[in-house]
């Protein structure tokens, strides 16, 4: 019985209670203020400061110029170190292939 | 609202990401087109047929005179060579039967041993003999260093038994 009670009454208060959502003043001041202190802040550490840094670098035209042809430079240097090495293992099965012709021992091998 | 806006600060990092991203495009571009060129050569030698041919060419370079008498060389030599692999495979499969047949050394298997030496003898002296020719066609430098890469094939002992036995006959 005083479970039933306790939710009538349970019922009776939800039913009266109002909410009223009352922004408090200077809400939105507060917050672009708060943006504002992390924002500096954030602009303050050597982290960003650094990025900024190497942003300014790259966005100057003779820089961004720089690393592009760096990079190109760079993809030629990896390819001729491994074309280096496909062009002296595809050598070296072309000699096997060659002595294959002219040993008979080693033509039988390869079979 | 006050006025504060962090698109200015973000802008640069996001313009300096794209230069970044262009050098990296550059890198990989710069790469596939380095790397399909410079293994073109090879790679084209590798695909045909006789490109162990070209590869001497290029090895030992061969002028066209000095390729085309190997090249001839080569193809009176190629006969010879499956007839001495035809010989390599009778003997050692002689000398294999004869080694399960019997549990000690009989005449047979002495018999058998010597064939495969002479056979061996035989292969050595063949390929010596075009090796020789082959080279007397170079000049001197690539003559000597094509002998020193061939001599290992004659010198060295490479080739068991039972690869041999196993294959069947030469074509």
């Amino acid at each position: 019985m005083s479970t039933i009670d306790d939710d009538a009454i349970l019922k009776k208060k939800l039913a009266a209670w109002q909410v009223d959502p009352r922004i408090p003043t200077g809400f939105q001041r507060e917050v672009w203020q708060r943006i504002a202190v992390e924002e500096t802040a954030r602009q303050a550490s050597f982290k960003f400061q650094f990025i900024d840094w190497v942003a300014g670098l790259l966005l100057t035209p003779r820089y961004a110029t720089a690393i592009i042809i760096a990079g190109a430079f760079l993809g030629i240097g990896v390819a001729q170190v491994g074309a280096m090495n496909t062009n002296s293992r595809s050598m070296k099965n072309l000699e096997t292939r060659y002595i294959g012709t002219v040993d008979p021992y080693q033509h039988i091998a390869s079979r | 609202m006050i006025p504060i806006s962090t698109s200015h600060h973000a802008e640069a990092p996001r313009k300096a990401a794209l230069v970044f991203l262009a050098a990296l495009a550059a890198a990989a571009v710069a790469f596939c087109l380095y790397y399909h060129f410079a293994t073109h050569h090879v790679k084209m030698m590798m695909s045909r047929p006789a490109g162990e041919m070209d590869w001497l060419r290029t090895e030992f370079h061969l002028t066209d005179d000095q390729f085309a008498k190997i090249t001839a060389l080569h193809k009176a030599y190629k006969p010879k060579c499956g007839v001495m692999c035809q010989r390599i495979m009778e003997a050692n499969a002689n000398l294999d039967r004869l080694i399960n047949d019997n549990k000690n050394m009989t005449p047979a298997v002495e018999a058998a041993l010597k064939q495969c030496a002479i056979v061996q003898e035989d292969c050595h002296r063949a390929m010596l003999g075009h090796i020789y020719a082959v080279g007397a066609e170079m000049n001197p430098p690539d003559r000597d260093r094509y002998l020193q890469m061939m001599k290992q094939w004659i010198i060295e002992p490479r080739l068991g038994m039972n690869a041999a036995v196993s294959k069947p006959p030469h074509d």
